[in-house]
């Protein structure tokens, strides 16, 4: 159970920062200048498009959350990774929606 | 970013210490993003976490500059400090450490006897109770607690404690 929670945690994450990465390379010409990839896409679902301040805080709580799975030693809370389930969906949905257009 | 990591670290401990101070806290780079911090607290109630959690998302507005670093809040309660951070969790210790203690209050020194200690990272909070006709000093308050020290070395209470913490 331990490590589907810590699988499921990262890859809830990650699907959102591809996502966005999407997004941003494509339609912000992002370059990443090298190792701040992810506070680089919190600061664009912070600062760019609809939802910023909830959006944002999800952000945070998923990459938090990737944080606990990848590095501490308990795994991430099986409720917090379900109670963030539909907003990430909602983040990812519209990154490449914006990704497309 | 690197460079003023190191500051940026212990003014977020301080800031946080200073609003919750029972909680352990450490602050750390995150392997994946050099500009963020991990910022842990420990032995949180669960109903505090919201709490913190908040108070974290405040100190980043604070502390950072606009997009000059991201702090992450990642709180444990109680329960998960147990299980996996007996380093960081508080322990009651009812009774063992039943000695004298002598507490400065109001200018002069009293001897009382303490029912727990709990034990937070390298301070001991101690919950005196009185014995006989003994009262607490008026302005007693447990988080700000006259100085004490006991008759036992603190390394020695807080090896003590944690050996009953394992039996237990």
């Amino acid at each position: 159970m331990d490590s589907r929670l810590n699988a499921a945690a990262n890859r809830l994450y990650y699907a959102v920062f591809q996502a966005v990465f999407e997004f941003a390379t494509k339609k912000r010409n992002y370059v990443s200048p090298g190792h701040s990839a992810h506070s680089s896409m919190l600061n664009i679902v912070r600062n760019y498009g609809k939802g910023r301040t909830k959006y944002g805080e999800v952000f945070n709580d998923l990459m938090g959350l990737r944080e606990t799975a990848d590095y501490d030693r308990e795994t991430p809370d099986k409720n917090d990774i379900e109670n963030l389930l539909q907003d990430a969906n909602a983040i990812r949905m519209y990154y490449l929606q914006q990704a497309r257009n | 970013m690197k460079a003023s990591v190191k500051k940026l670290d212990q003014m977020i401990v301080q800031e946080l210490a200073g609003r919750f101070p029972d909680f352990p806290i450490t602050v750390l780079q995150s392997p994946s993003d050099d500009h963020v911090l991990c910022v842990r607290v420990f032995a949180v109630p669960q109903d505090r976490v919201g709490e913190v959690k908040t108070f974290v998302r405040q100190l980043e507005g604070k502390l950072c500059g606009d997009n000059e670093c991201v702090l992450l809040p990642m709180v444990k309660n109680l329960e998960v400090t147990r299980q996996h951070y007996p380093e960081h969790t508080p322990v009651l210790m009812a009774g063992a450490f039943a000695a004298s203690l002598e507490l400065s209050a109001d200018d002069s020194v009293k001897v009382w006897q303490v029912k727990s200690v709990k034990v937070i990272g390298h301070r001991l909070i101690a919950n005196p109770v009185s014995v006989g006709e003994l009262a607490f000093p008026t302005n007693y308050r447990p988080n700000n607690a006259p100085s004490f020290h006991s008759r036992r070395p603190a390394e020695e209470a807080i090896a003590a404690n944690q050996e009953l913490a394992l039996a237990a």
